[in-house]
């Protein structure tokens, strides 16, 4: 194929003399490297989020709740409706002793940096252990329960709280704590939470009778259809009951979406300002090479290789800028870990998360900035006179 | 006269040029105006800006005070009068139809609120006098074809009735206008005391204490004084002015001026390099006609100034074009949140001033290395080759 081989060699000419013209060149590779950086930045944000609360729920768990609640802790459910809600249960051939009745509280706690922030405490009973598989210590044991004033800290909770090693003391929602053990969880919410034993909690919050959240296990991956008739059809409770992970998925959905409304129409007007850019070189690169494209011409090479090269050149400099915009994204955010409020007033830590989709999302974008800032250059640079061309002094 | 002539005849020469720098400074101007505009949007933390500050819990604005701390914080000298406030937020029968609704201490939140709620004698006397009695304002009164005298059910989002569900039952006792339209605060207003009674949870627990100062002046010395006090208790606080509560909102889920200060960085870090290169490039393209006009007798200073002035140029036209644009997008935005008409005094002055100041700086940084070079073109390069 004479005409394809022509246009090669048209392609590999311009890109031969690209490190010629490498100031201009340059100036549109960070352009567009800026953009997808910041663009990858809010959605490394919002997936990071997502995994850590989606990661603390489990498809083999029913969580039940009051209706219309969007997180645990604003939840409330009467000592009655604990009852009615086992009663239920017992039906659908869940024993008691096989839920878990958990009190959330969140409490501010004095930072290492000493700000305050917010952690979630759970107060928990034995039954809450099998509910969450992938907690562990950091040897890989299974973390104790915590009995009398101990706490079992996530090690998010324990970051931020400065604490260093199991027996030190801390206090939180009033009372004074000793860490009996700290615990991961495969970087999700989980971590941020702290574990005290049910009574304790409820001690420390006297007169306040209400739970926040009743769990259950799941044998299908799904809620039984019995049961869930059966709760919202009693008119004496006022529940919903879900998979846990899609609960916890809804409670990220908020924010994420926000971070993503946001992040997305910056990159557009961002993207405008590099696509002004790469124009402005693409016009220079062409203007540069008046005479090379005019002697290419008048030797025999066609106008569509002339438009190719340029063309070429424009993708090959929104590929690297938007290589080099991931590689400015994963170095600043590589295991970087934040926090953030979510649903219900307390803090999550989260670890920023490129994904493939992101990344690839922000190729997809980074090209369509050099498709577009290279398709008119082009047309200018294969519509050129030769002879004109080959009488100009190079400006 | 004969600089700016020229710097203006020379980027006419490159019209495409000029106006694809033009374009993209005006962006980054467009980025810059918007966000730190609506960041002035969302209240400024000036503690003397007024007589209206808010405290609350030191963590953040959903964490809850314990209702006593109303007390200690009116005995703090210079402060006029103090009102518990707890949201329970809300919505009637759909969750789309929001209902925003605040538990509040009734006198000394009507007296602070005096052009915001302007309430008839009788319906403000029944306010006061009845535990579940509830005001609302007249656009939502209208939207849920509510009157004086219904009974109606508010579901809060966030705080459960005793009763084990989320519907607080009301008495509407009166429905409220504002004396300006600017002054319009949508939503209803319970009473605390009603809440303290029927709360399932939270009881005596407040999410913030509006207070009034009786001397801007003072302000400073009060908010040091509350805070001082609360230190190192189980609820530390702290003290800001209600002007700064939506950016305390906000603030909770992101750090909203770190986050802008990075991507206007960006986005001037960007234009600067794509604007000083091709400013340069102009440079490098005329080394011939500035050695001719050297040798015409133009001094090194002269042409110097004539890069400045093009990349000022560019800088302070795209800085005007951006401003207002960005202006404009304000307007649209802060109409569409306070649901007024557009004005179009929407770009905080402090923001435009200091625009044009970057503006300058900018001009003057992007010509920084071509001046420098086209200050060293002697008049010999005007005989030479290409």
């Amino acid at each position: 194929m004479p005409v394809l081989r022509s246009i090669f060699a048209v392609v590999r000419i311009t890109l031969s003399g690209l490190p010629a013209r490498w100031p201009m060149a340059l100036s549109s590779v960070c352009g567009i490297a800026l953009v997808v950086a910041v663009l990858l930045g809010f959605l490394a944000m919002a997936e990071g989020f997502t995994r850590s609360l989606t990661g603390a729920g489990s498809q083999d768990v029913a969580v039940i709740v009051g209706r219309g609640v969007r997180s645990e802790q604003m939840s409330a459910l009467s000592p009655d409706a604990v009852q009615q809600i086992q009663a239920h249960a017992a039906n659908a051939g869940i024993a008691w002793d096989r839920t878990s009745v958990e009190r959330v509280r969140v409490a501010s706690a004095r930072r290492a940096d000493g700000g305050t922030g917010t952690i979630v405490l759970r107060g928990v009973t034995p039954a809450a252990a099998p509910f969450r598989q992938n907690r562990r210590t950091s040897d890989g044991a299974q973390p104790p329960m915590p009995r009398g004033q101990d706490v079992v800290l996530g090690v998010a909770a324990a970051r931020q709280l400065g604490v260093n090693t199991a027996g030190d003391t801390i206090r939180l929602g009033g009372q004074t704590w000793r860490v009996a053990a700290m615990v991961e969880s495969g970087g999700t919410a989980l971590e941020s939470e702290a574990w005290v034993a049910a009574d304790a909690l409820a001690a420390a919050f006297p007169g306040e009778l209400h739970v926040q959240s009743v769990r259950l296990p799941l044998a299908a991956g799904e809620v039984p259809a019995g049961l869930r008739a059966a709760l919202t059809s009693d008119a004496r409770l006022s529940v919903k009951i879900e998979r846990e992970d899609r609960f916890f998925a809804a409670q990220s959905a908020g924010l994420a979406g926000m971070l993503r409304a946001f992040a997305w129409p910056l990159a557009i007007v961002m993207g405008l300002g590099a696509l002004a850019g790469a124009l402005n070189t693409m016009f220079t690169s062409v203007a540069a090479r008046t005479q090379e494209i005019a002697t290419l011409r008048a030797i025999g090479f066609g106008p569509g290789g002339t438009f190719l090269a340029t063309f070429t050149e424009a993708l090959v400099l929104a590929l690297v800028g938007a290589g080099l915009g991931v590689g400015l994204a994963a170095l600043l955010l590589g295991g970087r870990s934040g926090s953030t409020l979510a649903g219900g007033a307390a803090e999550v830590s989260f670890t920023y998360a490129l994904t493939p989709g992101a990344i690839g999302a922000a190729f997809l974008f980074a090209l369509l900035v050099g498709v577009l800032g290279g398709a008119w250059p082009a047309l200018r640079a294969a519509r050129q006179p030769i002879l004109a061309g080959l009488n100009s002094d190079a400006q | 006269m004969t600089t700016l002539w020229l710097a203006w005849r020379n980027l006419m020469r490159h019209r495409l040029r000029a106006v694809l720098m033009l374009f993209s400074v005006s962006i980054a101007f467009v980025l810059y105006g918007t966000l730190f505009g609506l960041n002035n949007l969302l209240g400024s933390g000036d503690v003397a800006g007024g007589r209206d500050l808010i405290v609350h819990h030191r963590a953040n604005i959903l964490q809850t005070l314990p209702a006593h701390y109303r007390d200690s914080v009116a005995q703090v000298p210079g402060i006029e009068s103090i009102a518990a406030v707890s949201i329970i937020g809300g919505y009637v029968g759909e969750r789309s139809n929001k209902v925003p609704t605040l538990m509040v201490d009734p006198a000394p939140y009507l007296a602070q609120n005096g052009e915001g709620i302007v309430l008839p004698a009788a319906q403000r006397a029944d306010f006061l006098a009845t535990r579940d009695a509830v005001i609302v304002d007249a656009r939502t009164a209208q939207e849920n074809r509510w009157s004086v005298g219904d009974r109606v059910v508010i579901t809060s989002e966030i705080s459960p009735h005793v009763d084990g569900g989320f519907d607080w039952p009301f008495r509407i006792a009166g429905i409220y206008t504002a004396a300006k339209p600017e002054d319009a605060i949508t939503g209803a207003f319970g009473r605390i005391d009603y809440f303290n009674a029927a709360a399932a949870v939270g009881r005596d627990r407040v999410h913030w204490f509006a207070a009034r100062t009786r001397d801007a002046a003072a302000n400073e010395r009060i908010v040091e004084t509350v805070d001082a006090r609360f230190a190192n208790s189980e609820a530390e606080t702290r003290t800001e002015p209600a002007a700064a509560m939506a950016r305390a909102f906000l603030t909770q889920v992101v750090d909203f001026t770190l986050v802008i200060r990075l991507v206007v960085g960006a986005a001037f870090a960007t234009i600067l390099m794509i604007v000083g290169n091709t400013v340069a490039l102009g440079v490098r393209q005329r080394r011939r006609e500035f050695g001719v006009m050297r040798a015409l007798g133009f001094g090194s200073r002269q042409v110097a100034a004539i890069v400045v002035a093009e990349s000022l140029i560019v800088a302070l036209f795209g800085a005007l074009l951006g401003l207002t644009l960005s202006s404009m997008l304000l307007a649209l935005m802060s109409a569409g949140i306070t649901g007024t008409a557009p004005t179009l005094s929407s770009l905080p002055l402090g923001v435009l001033a200091s625009g044009l100041g970057i503006a300058a700086l900018f001009g003057t940084a992007t010509a920084l290395l071509p001046t420098y070079r086209a200050a060293r073109i002697s008049p010999a390069e005007a005989f030479s080759r290409s």
